[in-house]
Order: structure tokens, then sequence, then C-alpha cells
């Protein structure tokens, strides 16, 4: 359970990003959070993993207050991020080092089977394509079995089949375990293929403009009627808040000026 | 026919790299082609020299070069001059790079020394390393400690310069990564820092170490009664070039190989690297 109550960023530099948001995501729901660029939904995530603290409002993680990076939360970035120096089964298990040797092996040995690179372990990251860096980072994540996984745009630098398979591949893995998942996107069908709820943001400030519920059976299917209408339904969300957000004037100045 | 042999061995490189660790026979033959240059022309000069063509007292012929080199090695000369170098140089260059690597860090990591140090270090940079050399004598005195304080100092700038750019420009994504597994300080430097500066501080230890060979002959200039600076000086004030010639070659021999000593006792930790050299 992943309480999210009334938090807001402000930066340095007096920017808001986030204002009020206000969020109950249970145990094992998958959210994903959508909107325009710069309605601060990158800086949600960043603040839900604790690498970033909120200016103010709280986050709890079944009960405990997210103050910094903690062991049940684990976070996958937009790039792989992968250790250049270290082989991919010591990446994977990157965040097991306290565990006695044998064991780390098998949960690395684990869970890159489960990514489907069970055979990737002794290689280097540079030997890897761009998804199966992804399927790594993935696996480094849920080796320290956080119950919340945080996923920051992590297909948008993939090719169109890359990323529908690494999707399709998520799921698996969550049927598996359940962990909540907060994935950002910027792809509004990747949000409906995953997610159980579409939290659309609205920028300047950043805040909830609004909350779908996708109700499509699993597994769904991205030709079906239910499934377009879904996307639309984000969609015209989704343009609700850009049409109304402040910056609306700026295009035509620029146009004016040019 | 020389220049037919390197063509054929030049052509014959293409077709390696099928295998896949083609590197060791690359070297080889490059380093062929490496040597083609230097020894046509000291066979040309060799030869002009013995019918006559050039008289070869101010530049010496290969004969005579390989014969004083071949005198003070069979009297033992040879390498007490070597050891005496060789001594500084690695005298100096590991307090060079103590020094280097201690300030770079605290430099590169903490911003209040930066703003501190910096400025100086980098006035004092701009100082040729040089231009100690009377107040290093006022000070240590003409024995050793001037000579190897000289080379440490010539090898602390290139070795300071480049851990502060190594830990300057290590990627804040990676780092990010050590903080999200909740990396304790020491973690972080250990796990993270370190391994991603090991690239840069090779080639700066690397560059530390040429310098370090480049200052000694300095520091055995300035009066030195062994060591292969004191053969050039003397080999100048005796009139003997074909000296002065093999002490340069032995420079040059000994500063390759343990540059080579280094790139190699380094590069198993650098095998990730995802670099040009990597990919051939």
């Amino acid at each position: 359970m992943l309480s999210i109550s009334n938090i807001g960023k402000t930066y340095p530099n007096g920017t808001v990003a986030l204002q009020g948001i206000t969020l109950e995501i249970g145990a094992g729901e998958i959210v994903a959070v959508v909107g325009g660029s710069g309605c601060g939904k990158s800086t949600l995530l960043r603040l839900l993993s604790g690498l970033d603290h909120p200016t103010h409002g709280t986050i709890d993680v079944d009960g405990t207050r997210i103050v910094a990076p903690h062991p049940a939360v684990g976070i996958v970035f937009q790039e792989p991020r992968l250790l250049p120096w270290l082989t991919v089964e010591r990446n994977v298990g990157f965040g097991l080092e306290h565990l006695p040797r044998a064991e780390r092996r098998g949960r690395v040995q684990e869970v890159l089977a489960r990514v489907g690179l069970a055979e990737y372990g002794p290689r280097w990251p540079r030997e890897l394509s761009g998804g199966q860096s992804q399927r790594v980072s993935i696996a480094r994540a849920l080796v320290t079995r956080p119950s919340v996984l945080l996923l920051d745009e992590p297909f948008s630098a993939l090719d169109a089949f890359t990323r529908v398979e690494l999707q399709d591949h998520l799921l698996e893995i969550w049927a598996d375990t359940r962990p909540t998942l907060v994935l950002v996107t910027h792809d509004i069908e990747e949000a409906v293929a995953l997610a159980s709820r579409v939290v659309v943001l609205r920028p300047f400030p950043g805040r909830i403009a609004h909350v779908t519920d996708v109700r499509l059976a699993r597994p769904r299917d991205r030709l079906s009627h239910a499934f377009d209408d879904a996307k639309r339904a984000i969609l015209s969300a989704l343009d609700t808040t850009l049409s109304r957000g402040a910056p609306q004037h700026d295009a035509p100045r620029e146009l004016a000026r040019a | 026919m020389p220049a037919d042999g390197s063509l054929a061995l030049v052509a014959r490189t293409p077709a390696e790299p099928l295998r896949r660790p083609s590197r060791g026979a690359g070297t080889y033959v490059s380093g062929f082609a490496g040597l083609l240059l230097p020894i046509v022309l000291g066979i040309g000069w060799e030869l002009a020299v013995h019918f006559g063509l050039a008289n070869g007292r101010l530049v010496p012929p290969p004969s005579a070069i390989f014969a004083t080199l071949y005198d003070l090695a069979v009297t033992g000369e040879l390498y007490v001059h070597i050891q005496a170098t060789l001594l500084r140089v690695l005298a100096g260059f590991i307090t060079g790079t103590i020094a280097g690597t201690l300030v770079g860090a605290l430099v590169g990591y903490l911003d209040l020394a930066r703003r501190l140090l910096d400025p100086s270090l980098q006035g004092l940079r701009a100082v040729p390393s040089i231009a100690w050399v009377p107040l290093f004598i006022l000070w240590f005195g003409i024995f050793e400690a001037s000579k190897v304080t000289l080379i440490a100092v010539g090898v602390f700038f290139p070795i300071y310069l480049g851990v502060l750019g190594a830990i300057q420009s290590v990627d804040r994504k990676i780092v990010e990564v050590g903080r999200a597994f909740r990396l304790s300080p020491l973690g972080l430097v250990r796990r993270i820092l370190l391994p991603s500066i090991l690239p840069a501080y090779v080639v700066a230890l690397r560059g530390g170490l040429g310098l370090g060979w480049m200052f000694v002959v300095a520091a055995e200039f300035m009066g030195a009664s062994e060591g292969l600076g004191y053969l050039l000086v003397d080999g100048q004030q005796l009139g003997k070039p074909q000296q002065i010639v093999a002490a340069i070659l032995t420079f040059a021999v000994i500063g390759k190989i343990t540059d080579w000593l280094l790139s190699s006792l380094t590069a198993p930790f650098l095998r990730w690297q995802d670099s040009f050299s990597n990919t051939r």
C-alpha cells in the first residue's frame, strides 16, 4: 500500500513542480502516470523513490514513511544505467552485497531467468542491446524483491516491437509476485495496456487532473474496440489538461515573433 | 625490398580481425611495420658513413652507438646508471602519484576544497617545473632529495588534473543508482566513484610517468654522478655523441617498458570498457 498525501515540490529556483498530489495505491495495483512534458511526472516518481524530498506532504509505503531510498521500493530508470565495469550478473546482484555469495548467486540467476536472460550473466553491459539492457535493469530492481516498483518511462528509448515485448514481459513478471507498479509514461497505449488505473497530470504546477480506471480483462487485446475506447478516454482527458494549461498562448506568440 | 615487405604486412591485417582475439596478431604485424622506418634510416646512415659519404663524427652510425652500449653494458656501468635513474623516477613517481591522487580526490569531491585549493594549484601548474630547480637545490641540497622532489612535482600535476577531471565527470545518473541502493558514502566511493574514474586515472598515471621520465633528465642535469642523465651530460662534455645517443636509446627503451608495464598491469581492470580499442 502506497499512500501519497498532499505532497508538493517546489524547486529552489521557485518552480512549483508538483502541488497537492494525493493518491492511494493498493498493493499489487498497476498505476500509470501520464501527462505532457513538464507536468512533474518524473518528479513525482523521484519523490516516491526517496531520491528527492517533497517540499511538503508525506509518502508512506506499508506504513513506513519514505524520506530516503527504501529497500521496499525499487526503481527502473528511463535509461538502463547499468554499471559498465560489472558483468550482467554482478549488476543484477548490486543491491544484494549484504547476502552470502551462494544466496546472491541463486537469486541473481533466478531473476535473470525471469527476464529471459539466463545465459547472459557473464556478459558485459556493452555487449547487450537496448532492450536487453533494460531487462537487466528491471532484473536489478526486482532482485531485492521490492513491494513497490517504480518505472520512469522505462521503454521510451526502445523501438516499437521491443517495447510491446517488454510491456508484456513486465506483466508476466508482475503476475508472479504482484508488486505494486507505478509507471510514468507518455505513451497512452502503454498506459492502457498495463495499468489498472491511469493518473493524468496537468502542468504548471503539476497536479492531478484526472484519474481513470481501466476495466479491461487481462491479457488485454490491443486491437479491441474496448482498448481503443480506453485510449480515447485518456487522450481526451489529456487534451483538456493541455488546452487549459498555462503556456497555451506561448505557441502562437512564438509564431508571431518568427 | 622493404617497400614490398611492408605492403604485404599491411595487406594481411584486414583478414586477421575475423578471428576473434585478433589483437595479438595485429600488434605483432603493426609492431614490425613501425620498426621499418628506423631500421631503414639506420642502415642507410651506416652505409653512408661506411662508404665515406658522411663522416659520422657528430651523428654517429648505429654500429658506434651499439659498440658504446655494449662497452657500457659489459663493464656493468650501464646498469648502475639505469638503476640510479630508475630509482629516482620510481621514488618521484610514487610520491607524486600519492600526492596528486589525494589532492585531486579531495578537490574533486569537496566543493570547498576546490574553491580554496584549485586556483593556487592551477597557478603553480603554470610555473615551468624546471624553474623550481634552484629553489629545490637550496632547500633540499644537491643530492637525491631535490631530484626526487622535482620529479614528484612533475608527476603531481597530470595526476592531480586527471583525478580532478575524472571525479567531476562521473555520471550523475550512475551515482544515483548507488543512492537508490542506499550505499553509504564510503560504499559510494568504493563501488561507484573509484571504478568510474579508473580509466581516466590510468591515462593520468601514464601521463604522469611520462613526465617523470622527462623530469629525471632535468634533475640529473643539475648535477649527478650517475644516472642516464649524467651519461648525457658526460657525453656532451667529453664530445662523445655516441654515448649521448646510447643514453637516449636507453631512455626510450626503459620508458617504453615502464609504460607498457603500467598499462598491462591496469588492463585487467579495464576490460569492461566499451571503447574503440576493445571493439577491434
